[in-house]
């Protein structure tokens, strides 16, 4: 069930009503059962596996708190991580590892046997897996270290694993900031109920409204780029169409979930922060999928030592990471190659701040930049780091390697040999008046961290209405999936 | 790597500020009445500048229906099996009557088979087949000389000689690359081997009608059993008609169409000519048998029915009449003893010369659900 089905907005009210009028242990136990009927809504063959995954974590989690000696507690731990990492690498990852098993042994001369490994897997990858076993692992993982004390009941635990807000797409909310939540129900305050609304409405105008009319020319570009057949000042277009259509699809999903949360009294974690205002990769990670990049700091960066072993090690720890994380958005090698590239170029950042002598950067700068010199070389940071964001889409959005170099090609080679083509690049203006709300708002927000320029009650009311004229007039008929759905 | 600062943001939820907290429901008020003067002004000036809204705004293309290799293609809205009334013919059948209008006028549940060009022939031994005793009560026949037969793309019909697989729900998305794999170098082998442009050209057009059909036939899936999807569709479908009933809409993706290329009386008169003119006069008389022949077999089982001739423009009904005279295509109806109501002449807006706007769609469905109850042919429910 996707947040922009009129199927949800009923369900919503079925949940809503429940959460609000049910005693709390009778609202929670409801809420659960809606929130796997919601799973189950997409296909309910999936329904044993989130169940099953829930509870061996509840049991593993007990067991590691309960554990008198280390070696128990590592034995539990590693239930968990076997649970959880086995149910991705069985859902998630069989047919990539098939497949490039199957390629190598054909590059090496073994046609038969890679013929007989290249069977195509017999299941799709089940809704947000990828979601909701990070949730468990965090649980595990916190009790292991100490930081967590196992949930009180079942019911709460499953409930944080399959609360429909965050389920298929996230945000990654951790049990140390949900669990806690459970305890006492939060009365719905004025302010509660219409920040959970605006992020509603601004979700549900992000993804029907700018991602769904977005995706179609983003498609057709990229399609059309790997042939050939366009001119690269419309690759460049449509990698930046790329960006706002990814943005305002997950982007927007997220808010949809941190709001709805807020109708509940709830409150999930931050999950964009403007991401196109970066100035560099690293700071391009603060801002885009919050809560995948401070999972993955805190359960696989430091870890691996992080950077307390040395500068030549943090950059190994931060590639390994970045390409982790690229792994865990699709099983394909042009989204592990997005994952390196995002390493590498948070490694090169670090590497240019060393050889500088720069001393460690205030990466958000707050205050307004002092003189047009400094302005202008902050506003040429921001668009060179788009121009690295945006270069990245090619790995992401391209069906296979060899694509990726053909859009890599005529992206950063082609406008030397046949120029740019900026007159068919802007043929089609009507998508940038699409892609213009994404605009202002990441200026609006530009003036509001530089100059200090408050946010008041008006502005919001002033959005919120525009949008919901815009939503009433002009989405998109039909229901397009959530692009994050298939991670 | 990098550490999250404690940052404000309206993607983040966080805590309410002291002086919000107390805050009552001001804002929301107002944002409600802002955007309440916002829609009415959107309707009053905005909405008379905005050109009609040419296309049904939830049209779906729908479920495919599989006829015979080579024939078709044909898609299904609706529970054919289970309907009171079938409606099946062409693109017009699919354009120009619109199945909510019908359902409303009392003419109980109703379903549409269509497909481009169709051949009907094929098509209505296949109606009500797969389900045994959920036969339509009533077959409502869009008719067009290209009942008598017309031309079909190559290509498609090269897609169409092998029947499309059965997939998995949970196996769709393999399912569909296994498929794709194997129809493209058919696809390929199909189209001219030189010059270097021609062939790029149809490798394009190949891919074009993989993505295509990958959409049909993962909706044909839904077929397969109760699906959610169904649901979500249904009712969607049903706001976004409420909604584009009542308020002047935008669709982006056809904004080239709406736009720029306004209401074209003409537009597909050569392109008619050109379709029609593929078959010649025995050609002609085969189809018409054929078609009598699968008419009688549905009669003979208890089915009723009618049939229809939708509004043109002048120069493509010229351009049709140059192969098909009206007389000849009243004459099958007259042979099979069906009512034929005629309206080929009616004064109705025509988008391309040969489809309602979805406004006349509506008028013209409304006229044709009174011939079918003064035919005395609702349902007694």
């Amino acid at each position: 069930m996707s947040f922009d089905t009129v199927t949800f907005a009923v369900f919503f009210a079925l949940a809503f009503a429940a959460w609000r009028g049910l005693p709390f242990g009778a609202a929670k136990g409801v809420v659960l059962a809606l929130s796997l009927g919601f799973y189950a809504w997409w296909s309910p063959w999936y329904l044993p596996l989130i169940l099953v995954s829930a509870a061996v974590d509840y049991a593993a989690g007990a067991r590691i708190h309960a554990a008198r000696s280390a070696a128990a507690r590592r034995r539990w731990l590693l239930v968990s991580l076997a649970s959880n990492l086995g149910l991705l690498a069985t859902f998630k990852y069989t047919g990539f590892i098939l497949e490039s098993l199957s390629a190598l042994l054909a590059r090496l001369g073994a046609p038969e046997l890679a013929a007989s490994t290249s069977a195509t897997v017999p299941w799709v990858v089940p809704v947000g897996i990828s979601f909701y076993t990070f949730q468990t692992l965090s649980y595990s993982l916190d009790i292991y270290r100490g930081q967590l004390a196992p949930a009180r009941t079942f019911r709460d635990f499953a409930l944080f694993v399959a609360f429909f807000p965050q389920l298929v797409a996230g945000p990654i909310v951790r049990a140390q900031e949900l669990l806690p939540q459970f305890e006492r129900r939060q009365a719905p305050t004025p302010w509660r109920v219409q920040h959970g609304l605006y992020l509603v409405l601004f979700g549900l105008f992000a993804k029907m409204v700018i991602a769904d009319n977005l995706g179609p020319e983003v498609e057709r570009i990229f399609k059309a780029g790997a042939a050939g057949t366009i001119a690269p000042a419309t690759m460049w277009l449509g990698l930046v169409y790329s960006g706002c259509q990814v943005f305002a699809d997950f982007g927007g999903y997220s808010a949809i979930a941190i709001g709805l949360a807020s109708l509940f009294g709830l409150r999930f974690p931050v999950n964009f922060v403007y991401p196109f205002l970066a100035r560099s990769p690293s700071e391009f990670w603060i801002r885009w999928h919050v809560t995948l990049s401070t999972w993955i700091r805190d359960y696989i960066y430091l870890p691996l030592g992080g950077n307390r072993r040395g500068e030549g090690r943090a950059y190994l720890n931060s590639v390994i990471t970045m390409t982790l994380a690229g792994l865990w958005h699709g099983a394909a090698w042009t989204y592990v190659l997005w994952g390196t590239y995002h390493g590498v170029g948070v490694v090169s950042e670090r590497f240019a701040r060393k050889l500088s002598g720069a001393r460690r950067d205030p990466r958000w700068p707050r205050e307004a930049p002092r003189g047009a010199r400094a302005f202008a070389w902050r506003i040429a940071g921001i668009l060179l780091c788009n121009v690295f964001i945006h270069t990245s889409w090619t790995f992401f959005r391209a069906p296979d390697l060899a694509a990726t170099g053909r859009l890599l090609r005529l992206l950063y080679i082609a406008p030397f040999e046949q120029g740019l083509g900026l007159v068919e690049a802007f043929r089609a203006p009507r998508f940038l008046l699409l892609a213009a709300p994404i605009f202002l708002m990441h200026g609006v927000r530009l003036v509001r961290e530089w100059y200090g320029w408050r946010e008041r009650a008006w502005h919001r009311a002033v959005a919120a209405a525009c949008m919901l004229l815009l939503l009433l007039t002009v989405r998109r008929g039909d229901v397009q999936d959530f692009v994050y759905f298939q991670f | 790597m990098p550490m999250v600062h404690r940052e404000q943001s309206p993607l983040a939820s966080r805590p309410a500020p002291r002086a919000a907290r107390r805050e009552g429901y001001g804002p929301l008020a107002a944002t409600a009445a802002l955007a309440a003067a916002l829609v009415i002004g959107w309707q009053l000036l905005v909405g008379p500048r905005l050109p009609e809204q040419v296309y049904h705004p939830a049209r779906f293309d729908g479920v495919l229906h599989w006829v015979a290799p080579g024939v078709g293609p044909f898609y299904a809205h609706g529970d054919v099996a289970g309907a009171d009334l079938v409606v099946v013919g062409d693109s017009r059948a699919f354009d120009d009557l619109e199945l909510e209008t019908l359902a409303g006028a009392g003419l109980g549940r109703v379903a549409r088979v269509w497909g481009p060009n169709a051949d009907l022939a094929a098509l209505l031994p296949t109606l009500g087949a797969r389900t045994g005793d959920g036969r339509p009560r009533v077959i409502l026949v869009v008719a067009s000389p290209s009942l008598l037969g017309a031309d079909y793309d190559p290509l498609m019909t090269v897609l169409l000689e092998r029947a499309p697989p059965e997939l998995e729900r949970l196996s769709l998305a393999n399912g569909l690359a296994r498929w794709r794999a194997a129809e493209r170098p058919r696809l390929l082998a199909a189209g001219p081997s030189a010059p270097e442009a021609a062939r790029a050209a149809h490798a394009q057009r190949v891919e074009v009608l993989l993505d295509v059909w990958a959409k049909r036939l993962a909706d044909t899936t839904r077929r397969a059993g109760w699906s959610t999807k169904e649901v979500d569709r249904v009712l969607n479908e049903w706001v976004d008609r409420q909604r584009a009933l009542a308020l002047a809409t935008v669709s982006t993706q056809r904004w080239a169409t709406q736009w720029a290329e306004p209401v074209a009386p003409d537009r597909l008169a050569p392109g008619t000519r050109k379709m029609l003119a593929t078959r010649d006069a025995d050609q002609r008389a085969a189809t018409r048998a054929r078609f009598v022949a699968a008419a009688r077999a549905q009669l003979a089982e208890g089915a009723r029915i009618v049939s229809v001739r939708a509004p043109v423009t002048p120069s493509v009904l010229a351009a049709e009449r140059e192969f098909v005279s009206d007389a000849d295509l009243r004459a099958v109806f007259t042979e099979l003893g069906v009512p034929f109501f005629e309206h080929q002449e009616l004064a109705l807006p025509v988008r391309d010369g040969s489809h309602l706007t979805w406004r006349a769609s509506r008028t013209y469905t409304r006229l044709v659900a009174d011939a079918l109850r003064g035919l005395g042919l609702a349902p007694n429910r």
